[in-house]
């Protein structure tokens, strides 16, 4: 996809999703803004593990970072929400830095171990500091902008949501996005051309990382209440079924994995707790019998309609 | 150009390189022949450093690369190419060779494409640049093997077995290649062959191994003519 025609797709997509708080009930409209939230952090953990091959648990945990760094600052040191958002991020990029500095020479399976250790160390530090965070009762912020207002928050995890996209889209297709993918096809050839492979993982680790903060930062202010459930595993695995049933490494797989999976568990939420498990199946499945996802899938069946990245 | 000293590469208990000391004078076309499992490739990727020598020195340019990473070496001026090729499957033949691009010590000022496809030409892969890697015949992947290599804009280019599995014209292409690489790009070539008559009458110097040893070095003809290397093709 050329560049003209990402950005006109891009724009006319959300031109059409501007209409929506005219048309959705309050309702519809929350489920779209978590769809939002759940592209955020799908289309950001896409760059990792669809584009580098690195499979991190650690990802709802740096939304975790971001959503507590931006509402402890805002609760607690009066700090305004945009300005605590900015530091969510900046934060959660920090520490993905860090984290990815330290594990990322291991790579594999360790990648994935240490990544699930940080996340388990993260949420039991968020549960039982009460003091800080009120452990799982939750901590209530301020809203992005006061009075509150649904339709605003909207607007908001839509730009949110186009500024992932286009930073991601950005990424992959600059140098920096050939060099990522050189790394997950041969490791030892991009290696032997002057690829600084452990640079190139750390790197990705951190932008991702810092674009799952943003995500998690803007949504802890529409909720205004931020838990434990923000960085816990329910939520990773929620966001890695949505990567890869709609299509690890393509850039519109995430995408459709996220609304595709928030909509479908609205549903099916009646039958309980389970949905993240029949999800977290279905993902399996797809992994082993259909590893490009919906994508892949739309492709084998349109190959004549263009439906390529 | 390169020197190596008293190179030893241990797997376990077996000395796969044991010893190994020879230098490389710029320019030249320098052939490394051996019977199999002599060690030929392990020296290569003690040089590249794929991994680091057990003991004893690489020297490049008056400087010493023992133990430094791949890419780092890289970038010094030192390319290779792998006897098993490894393309990148998934990308197109003249992504590959952008990746050799992009990461070039010295960045190019025009876009990598045309640069890359520039290589691509050279090689005789211009009509398959947009072809995924994995399309390509091996024939085809040894030369985009090579492009690659070549795309890093090396001083030093170690050939690992290009020849193999060529047809006579195809051989005679890449003989032609390579000696336009040394007279017309002024680079100093090392290269394992098994393709005695290919690398016999191209190679100005050639260093034989055996059994993780330097048997000797010479000119072709002294080389040809020694008994040790006789025997050690023929066996007892
Ligand atoms: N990574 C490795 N681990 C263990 N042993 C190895 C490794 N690489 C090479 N060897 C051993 O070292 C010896 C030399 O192997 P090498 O590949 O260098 O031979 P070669 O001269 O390139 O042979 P060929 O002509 O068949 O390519 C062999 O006995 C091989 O089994
Ligand atoms: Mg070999």
């Amino acid at each position: 996809m050329s560049y003209k025609r990402f950005y006109v797709i891009l724009f006319l997509a959300s031109g059409l999703f501007c209409l929506l708080p005219l048309v959705l009930d309050l309702y519809r409209l929350h489920v779209v803004i978590v769809s939002l939230f759940y592209v955020m952090m799908a289309a950001s953990w896409n760059l990792i593990a669809g584009y580098t091959g690195q499979v991190s648990f650690a990802h709802a945990a740096f939304a975790g970072i971001g959503a507590y760094t931006s509402g402890i600052l805002t609760v607690k040191a009066g700090m305004t929400s945009w300005l605590g958002v900015a530091t969510g991020t900046l934060t959660a990029g920090v520490t993905g830095l860090g984290v990815g500095f330290l594990c990322l020479r291991m790579g594999g399976i360790y990648l994935s171990l240490t990544t699930l250790g940080f996340s388990e160390i993260l949420r039991i530090i968020i549960t039982n500091e009460y003091d800080i965070t009120r452990g799982t009762m939750g901590l209530q912020i301020p809203p992005m902008i006061a009075p509150y207002s649904k339709a605003v928050h909207f607007f908001i995890l839509l730009a949110g949501t186009l500024l992932t996209l286009i930073v991601v889209y950005k990424i992959i297709h600059s140098n920096m996005g050939l060099n990522f993918r050189a790394v997950q096809n041969d490791e030892r050839a991009a290696r032997s051309l002057g690829v600084n492979v452990i640079r190139v993982r750390v790197l990705a680790f951190a932008v991702s990382s810092a674009l799952a903060g943003l995500a998690g930062a803007i949504y802890g202010h529409y909720l205004m209440l931020i838990t434990p459930e923000i960085p816990s595993l329910d939520l990773q695995f929620f966001v890695l079924s949505m990567a890869v049933i709609g299509g690890l490494g393509s850039f519109a797989g995430p995408i459709i994995g996220s609304f595709a999976l928030t909509i479908l568990s609205e549903y099916i939420r009646a039958y309980g707790e389970y949905h993240v498990l029949v999800f977290g199946l279905v993902a399996l499945a797809m992994a082993r019998f259909a590893p490009q996802g919906i994508m892949g899938l739309a492709r084998q069946f349109m190959p004549a309609s263009g439906v390529r990245q | 150009m390169l020197e190596g000293k008293e190179l030893t590469k241990r797997f376990g208990g077996i000395a796969a390189l044991s010893q190994v000391s020879f230098a490389l004078p710029e320019g030249l076309i320098v052939g490394l022949i051996g019977p199999n499992g002599a060690g030929k490739t392990t020296l290569f990727n003690s040089i590249a450093g794929a991994f680091k020598p057990s003991s004893g020195q690489v020297i490049f340019k008056g400087k010493e690369i023992t133990g430094l990473s791949t890419d780092r070496i890289c970038r010094r001026g030192i390319a290779r190419t792998f006897q098993v090729t490894r393309p990148f499957d998934e990308m197109t033949c003249l992504e590959n060779v952008g990746v050799a691009v992009i990461n070039r010590a010295r960045p190019v000022s025009s876009p990598w494409r045309d640069a890359a496809y520039e290589t691509l030409r050279f090689v005789g892969l211009g009509n398959q640049a947009d072809l995924e890697a994995k399309r390509l015949n091996l024939i085809e992947k040894k030369r985009l093997e090579m492009a690659r290599a070549l795309a890093t804009e090396p001083s030093l280019l170690m050939l690992d077995e290009v020849l193999g599995g060529l047809n006579s014209r195809e051989i005679g292409e890449a003989v032609d290649l390579i000696r336009k690489l040394r007279d017309e790009w002024g680079l100093t070539v090392f290269w394992i062959e098994h393709v005695m008559g290919a690398i016999m009458s191209t190679a100005q110097r050639i260093i034989v191994l055996d059994q993780g040893k330097k048997l000797m070095e010479g000119t072709p003809e002294e080389v040809a003519e020694d008994r040790r290397v006789i025997h050690a093709y023929l066996g007892e």
